[in-house]
């Protein structure tokens, strides 16, 4: 599989992205603690990794885990905020806004609780702010001016107000049995992915089909769907999907990040592969030409941060590795 | 492509074919629920006992008894229980007491990944239950957490290679990762590789160190053969022919080294390990020893690989 990453990123010849040969080389930068299980990594405003989940490992109840930020930053391993019940479950950034959604449940509570905590500043101080009335929160994503979505299995909410106080918005259509996904490229847009693809650009009244077609992770520029046993990337142009090239390898997107033509995508294997790995598929050529790699270690998704430019990858004994694409 | 067919909702990755053979095989009367039909799961305690998969495959059948087009995810009976059970009845009896007791916790565990997840968010532990792909890549992801959280990283060299060679096991659930944090390649070879080099610097003649080398193979061959049972010797004795050539290298350069020094002529082992060696020897005999650790490394990846 990097035999064809490194293949398709040689036919492209020095393509500008700093992707261009696969995965060539990985550093370990730092140490986490050995309790901690990720549910995401995000990059804070200087590029430094901050980990999202929670303390306690992984046979620990939900009431009894420690939400949990950790920076990574020069080798160094500092909390980003202090550790309080609960287990964070998604993150976003944009810009110097960075959003978590925490989760927690008391000893007598049914069902968990979220809020969601804020930095404004990049990661360094951070502020507890409203509560996600929903009975499920799986994704979070930042617009920008205050603006901002979460959702889980049943629903979609709506924040104007930095994330204080939380509106539900009804998304036509079935939501399907895969994990919910989402992006907001700006204030009041939102793209909503799944069985369809669908727009507002009002912040959620009204809706425009952009794809009768399964997509499984977007980013607002470019998504991710299945394609028969294969993945497919497609272009948002206009209020369609330019589909673009196809990868026969049973693998189902789970998180897209984009830069101009260049597209990575996060990805779970499927069929007889189911658990052994996560995938890291690239394209650095508009999206006609996909190459993918394997990224050997935990097969949890939440073990790999996709940056700029850069992959981070949290090793089963906890390590943080930095992961260079490149010739 | 887009939502399979009648259901309207499943990709191809998901548990559609399965839910269309359910739905084939289904009884009379049943109706389509459709995706986001909502049963909350109940909880089933993570006792480490085998019923647990049979239990939880059974709360999802009776919360979906009366739909045509939901099935519950393969992972059950088809994965957990049918490894759980493999672990008891097989792997268990030869491990040792530790191991046995690792074994209980991480059975425990495996099922608390389940119970935990369920409890932090019922309606995603549903909406996952019905997509089967989704469901497996999510147990198989815990197991490795669950295996170490148990005290893996503890348990002797022979309790790790008797687990790691249970069948499928290193193959479905994570092993590798698992190997490479429990460091169990190097600790084999600090068994191993030392009875090696034992024969080694004990002899130091080249045809004796050749010699020595497939003894040591075998030497530790012969305990593995006792928890990876009959054959694994062989397998052994085959890459030690296999790095004969490198052997016989070696052979000649401690050979050289042992013949140009008189003090080490009365204690060849001594003249390996032993104080009062030059450095010059000691190093060059250490190199000897890594070369060896080394093979005895490359014959343990080849067990696995």
């Amino acid at each position: 599989m990097k035999r064809t990453l490194r293949a398709l990123m040689g036919l492209l010849g020095g393509a500008s992205v700093a992707c261009a040969g696969g995965v060539t080389r990985s550093e370990t930068v730092g140490q986490l603690p050995g309790d901690f299980v990720a549910s995401a990594i995000l990059e804070d405003a200087g590029g430094a990794p901050l980990l999202f989940g929670h303390d306690g490992g992984a046979s620990t109840a939900p009431k009894e885990r420690r939400a949990a930020i950790w920076r990574v930053d020069a080798g160094a391993v500092t909390r980003a905020l202090a550790a309080e019940p609960g287990w964070f479950v998604a993150a976003a950034r944009r810009g110097a806004q960075i959003w978590g959604v925490r989760a927690s449940r008391g000893a007598d509570q049914d069902g968990s609780r979220y809020t969601v905590v804020v930095s404004e500043n990049g990661g360094q101080d951070w502020e507890a702010r409203g509560e996600i009335p929903s009975e499920s929160v799986t994704a979070l994503s930042v617009a920008g001016d205050g603006w901002g979505w979460a959702g889980g299995v049943a629903d979609l909410f709506r924040t104007t107000d930095g994330g204080r106080t939380w509106s539900p918005v009804a998304v036509p259509g079935s939501r399907g049995v895969q994990k919910p996904n989402f992006a907001a490229p700006e204030p009041g847009v939102v793209l909503v992915g799944g069985p369809t693809l669908r727009r507002s650009e009002d912040g959620g009244e009204t809706w425009v089909t952009l794809s009768e077609d399964e997509v499984l992770a977007t980013d607002g520029a470019w998504v991710a769907g299945s394609y028969g046993q294969g993945v497919r990337l497609g272009r948002i142009e206009g209020d369609a999907v330019a589909w673009r090239g196809e990868l026969e390898e049973a693998l189902l997107p789970d998180a897209l990040t984009s830069d101009g033509d260049a597209v990575f995508v996060r990805a779970a294997p499927t069929g007889e592969d189911v658990g052994r790995y996560v995938a890291l598929i690239v394209s650095v050529d508009g999206g006609e030409t996909l190459g993918w790699e394997k990224l050997r270690g935990p097969s949890s998704t939440g073990t790999v941060g996709l940056g700029d430019g850069r992959i981070w990858r949290l090793t089963q004994d906890r390590s943080l590795k930095r992961l260079t694409l490149g010739e | 492509m887009s939502g399979g067919g009648a259901l309207g909702m499943q990709s191809t990755h998901g548990n559609a074919h399965v839910q269309q053979a359910a739905g084939q095989s289904s009884q009379a009367g049943a109706q389509v629920c459709g995706a986001d039909t909502y049963r909350r799961p109940t909880p089933v305690t993570p006792n480490g006992d085998l019923q647990y998969y049979n239990r939880r495959h059974t709360d999802f059948t009776g919360r979906y008894s009366d739909c045509a087009d939901v099935t519950p995810p393969d992972y059950y009976l088809g994965y957990g229980m049918k490894y759980v059970s493999r672990f008891t009845n097989e792997t268990n009896q030869r491990l040792t007491p530790e191991g046995q007791s690792w074994l209980i916790r991480a059975r425990e565990n495996l099922q608390l990944a389940i119970e935990n997840r369920r409890e932090a968010d019922e309606r995603d532990f549903d909406r996952m239950e019905k997509n089967n792909d989704e469901f497996r890549a999510f147990a198989f992801a815990s197991h490795p957490d669950a295996y170490w959280e148990a005290g893996l990283g503890e348990l002797s060299v022979f309790d790790l290679a008797n687990i790691g060679a249970t069948p499928d096991f290193a193959d479905l659930l994570g092993w590798d990762g698992l190997a490479q944090a429990a460091d169990i390649g190097g600790r084999l070879v600090s068994v191993w590789g030392t009875d090696a080099v034992d024969y080694v610097g004990g002899e130091g003649a080249t045809e004796e160190l050749v010699d020595a080398m497939y003894s040591g193979y075998a030497a530790v061959g012969d305990e593995i053969d006792g928890v990876f049972g009959e054959g694994t010797t062989d397998y052994l004795e085959e890459q030690a022919a296999a790095a004969g050539a490198v052997a016989l290298d070696l052979a000649e350069d401690a050979h050289g080294v042992l013949a140009s020094g008189a003090s080490m002529a009365s204690d060849g082992v001594d003249s390996v390990f032993g104080e009062g060696t030059a450095a010059a020897t000691g190093t060059a005999v250490r190199e000897g020893i890594n070369d060896a650790a080394d093979l005895a490394e490359d014959a343990w990846n080849w067990i696995w690989d």
